[in-house]
């Protein structure tokens, strides 16, 4: 029981990972960093 | 590094290919994709100067699109213009980056950037290339001659970078009005300049600028009173009528201003020789060749994808399906298990439940394990790729089928974005914004997609070594499918009279060759394949386990419950229906349907879907011998049906990301609906035609898919071949 529960836990954050990456790459593109929007936020991310 | 007070905007300006986005790179410690061949940067990238925190100085930089002047022509060099010239939102200081080997072309820009009246440095990139060449510029000359700083810089080996930023620093803590020295041009333009500049309307700075915007009858001085226009027409037609320049206005300002520069190149330069041909020049007597050339080409390419696809990635590709996505491998005589072995053996002592077993197994490891199998062939096809954008070559490609697409009435243009978008589909459609006109720039956007991006290479793969057992001629076969698909989408469409005209000039600057460096193309190739990793671990992951899903549950028992045979799925009931369009092209079995249609979200979804489909931990933990993780896949799957199957999921509609950029890019919903129509389209028509053409020449088979076979290709050399439409 315990170690479906920790598998289980495991797979939902690797999903909840995903989906927050794929929201913030807007839309699934591979964030070749060409537009303005994914160059500022790496900058910013840099910058800090 | 001088201090600042408060935070500058640093723009990097300059003429394409010049070395402006390396330089971004370096002093913000981005990585924007640059490459060696020009109208790279579309759009202006922002970025923190690296370091610039710790000492006090706050500054951004701006990466600008290339320009070769003030005057734009297409919707990137007019991005450049607007931002140089914005009073309010522009920058402190612009870095005009100048590319030593070609600095007479290059200073024309800068005689303009001087105008603007923005404190300017000329940074002399590549000052490695010139005195390798032998030739010498006195810098200290030129900063005289043109009043504002210039530094002799390297921006690939970072040489004068920080030289160039502290000039840059200083000039705009000193607040300086003025760029540098405003340049002089003969006598009776001097005098019409000065009259005009008194008829500008007050508030409009720089005086000296606007004055040649109006000399030249820019479209920049439109909103300017009629009146004002009218005026300076008599100030203008008199200097045009002058026999001593016998042009009109534009060309005259043109023409003084390379008068000035070659004047300038005289002082400052000196030429080691001027008739001795460079290493470059002799090598394109030969690559450029006319006769040559297209074959040359021709065998370079294969040789990538021969390389990357069948022989060294496919040693590397077999050993991580098999191997580490597989039952596991022998290494100094140990066995080392695979992943799903040694994940199947974890879970079997944890003790978890079997459908999470399942999951984890059948769902995860295999999708997005079948995908990561394909990471060693990329990277081969990486590297290549990169070295021959480093060196030069990729650069001569556009310029090679410029001659070809020119023959059947396109712009060589074109060929920038499909180079682009051999990497990704998504910069390359964006690159096609260097192309004006409209007609060329939405015929682009329609077929640059046809070209295989990276996330097709692993269905170039997989179809390759698991059905053709890496027969040569399957994954060269892929590439240039792609490029005669671009090629016949483009003639047939400009003998349209939506796209018929003229093609749109092509000149470009051939950068000169210069030896890969190991670093440059290790980076490259590791930015590439890391994007593609990261994606595995995403979009990927998200729908294998979607699909997994869909896959083991079903109706049953009047509920939702998992099923045991897989037909008997939800996937396998929607499945079905779309399953119906593809029985035309010989693959319509549920399963390759569905994995088509997981393609649209993203490319490698296609391999992802497939692996679970097919079991392909089963196979690979059961089987175990080399290449046998595929085997269900490749049983399935004839060669005829398998190589219509690679030609749809190459040509046919491009993943959600790229079908944004068309959308964004197209800013029409109807065009981009044509587009993927048209992708998608061509891409049934080609699959019907291999597969029934297949079974003619293998099994003699000729049935009424035959006929239909026949008469689309008919209809397809009737529309290649008629007339074209006469334009008014």
């Amino acid at each position: 029981m315990l170690a479906n529960i920790v598998v289980g836990a495991l797979i939902l954050a690797a999903v909840f990972f995903a989906v927050r990456k794929v929201m913030r790459s807007r839309g699934g593109c591979e964030c070749c960093g060409t537009c303005d929007k994914c160059a500022k936020r790496a900058s910013e991310s840099k910058g800090k | 590094m001088p201090e600042l007070t408060n935070p500058i905007v640093i723009a990097l300006a300059g003429n394409p290919n010049s070395g402006k986005t390396t330089l971004f790179n370096r002093l913000t410690g981005l990585n924007q994709f640059v490459g060696n061949w020009p109208g790279v940067t579309v759009e202006k990238k922002e970025g923190r100067l690296k370091g610039g925190a710790n000492s006090g100085n706050r500054a951004t930089v701006i990466d600008l699109p290339g320009i070769y002047s003030l005057s734009p022509y297409s919707p990137e060099e007019k991005v450049a213009r607007e931002y140089l010239l914005d009073r309010s939102d522009g920058p402190d200081v612009v870095i005009d980056v100048v590319d030593g080997t070609n600095i007479e072309r290059n200073l024309y820009l800068a005689t303009q950037l001087l105008e603007v009246g923005t404190p300017l440095v000329i940074a002399l990139n590549m000052i490695d290339a010139v005195e390798k060449s032998g030739d010498e510029i006195d810098a200290e000359k030129l900063s005289r001659r043109l009043g504002c700083p210039v530094i002799k810089m390297s921006a690939i080996d970072g040489t004068g970078v920080s030289e160039a930023v502290d000039a840059a620093i200083d000039l705009a803590g000193k607040h300086v009005s003025g760029g540098g020295k405003q340049l002089r041009f003969s006598g009776e333009v001097e005098q019409a300049l000065s009259s005009l500049s008194a008829l500008l309307p007050s508030g409009v700075e720089p005086k000296r600028f606007f004055s040649i915007k109006l000399f030249e009858r820019d479209p920049l001085t439109a909103e300017f009173d009629g009146a004002i226009r009218a005026k300076a027409e008599e100030f203008i037609t008199p200097v045009e009528a002058e026999e001593k320049f016998g042009d009109d206005a534009e060309s005259i300002i043109t023409s003084e201003r390379y008068a000035v520069v070659s004047d300038i190149v005289r002082e400052c330069v000196k030429k080691k020789s001027d008739s001795r041909m460079s290493t470059s020049d002799k090598i394109d007597l030969f690559v450029t060749d006319r006769r040559l050339a297209l074959p040359l080409f021709a065998a370079v390419m294969f040789m990538v994808y021969y390389v990357s696809v069948t022989t060294v990635g496919a040693w590397a590709t077999d050993w991580a399906n098999d191997g580490l996505f597989g039952e596991g491998w022998e290494m100094f005589g140990l066995s080392i298990p695979g992943i799903p072995v040694i994940a199947a053996r974890f879970l079997e002592w944890a003790g978890t439940a079997e459908w999470l077993n399942a999951l984890i197994i059948d769902g995860i490891i295999a999708g997005v394990g079948a995908v990561l199998g394909f990471v060693p062939q990329m990277l081969v096809l990486f590297v290549f790729l990169a070295i021959l954008e480093d060196c030069g070559y990729m650069a001569r490609i556009a310029f090679i089928l410029d001659r070809v697409f020119r023959g059947f009435g396109l712009s060589g243009k074109s060929f920038i974005p499909i180079l682009i978008g051999t990497g990704c589909g998504v910069p390359g459609l964006m690159a096609s914004r260097a192309i004006e006109n409209d007609r060329d720039r939405k015929m682009t956007l329609i077929t640059t997609t046809f070209i295989p991006c990276s996330a097709k290479i692993p269905v170039i793969g997989l179809i390759s070594i698991a059905v053709f057992n890496g027969t040569w001629w399957v994954a060269p076969s892929a590439y240039f499918a792609g490029l005669v698909a671009i090629l016949a989408s483009g003639i047939i469409l400009k003998k349209t009279s939506i796209f018929a005209g003229d093609p749109a000039p092509f000149v470009m600057e051939l950068p000169p060759y210069r030896m890969p460096t190991v670093v440059g193309v290790c980076h490259g190739a590791w930015e590439r394949a890391k994007a593609f990793i990261v994606k595995a671990g995403t979009i990927i992951l998200l729908s294998v386990i979607a699909v997994w899903f869909l896959s083991s549950f079903g109706v049953a028992d009047g509920g939702i419950a998992m099923v045991e045979d897989i037909n008997d799925s939800i996937l396998a009931a929607v499945g079905r229906f779309v399953a119906v369009l593809f029985v035309p092209l010989g693959f319509g079995d549920w399963r390759a349907a569905v994995a088509s249609i997981t393609g649209i979200i993203a490319k490698e979804n296609v391999v992802g879907t497939l692996a679970i489909l097919y079991d392909f931990s089963a196979e690979a933990v059961e089987e175990g011998a080399v290449g046998a993780s595929w085997g269900g896949f490749a049983a399935a799957f004839g060669p005829v049906v398998a190589y219509s199957f690679l030609m749809f999921n190459l040509l046919c509609s491009p993943c959600c990301a790229a079908i944004g950029t068309i959308w964004r890019e197209m800013n029409n919903k109807a065009w981009t609906l044509f587009a993927l129509a048209w992708q998608t389209g061509v891409a049934w028509l080609v699959a019907l035609c291999v597969y029934h053409y297949g079974l003619l020449f293998t099994e003699g088979v000729f049935g009424p898919g035959t006929a239909v076979a026949i008469a689309v290709t008919a209809l397809f050399l009737f529309l290649l071949f008629r007339p074209a439409k006469e334009v008014a």
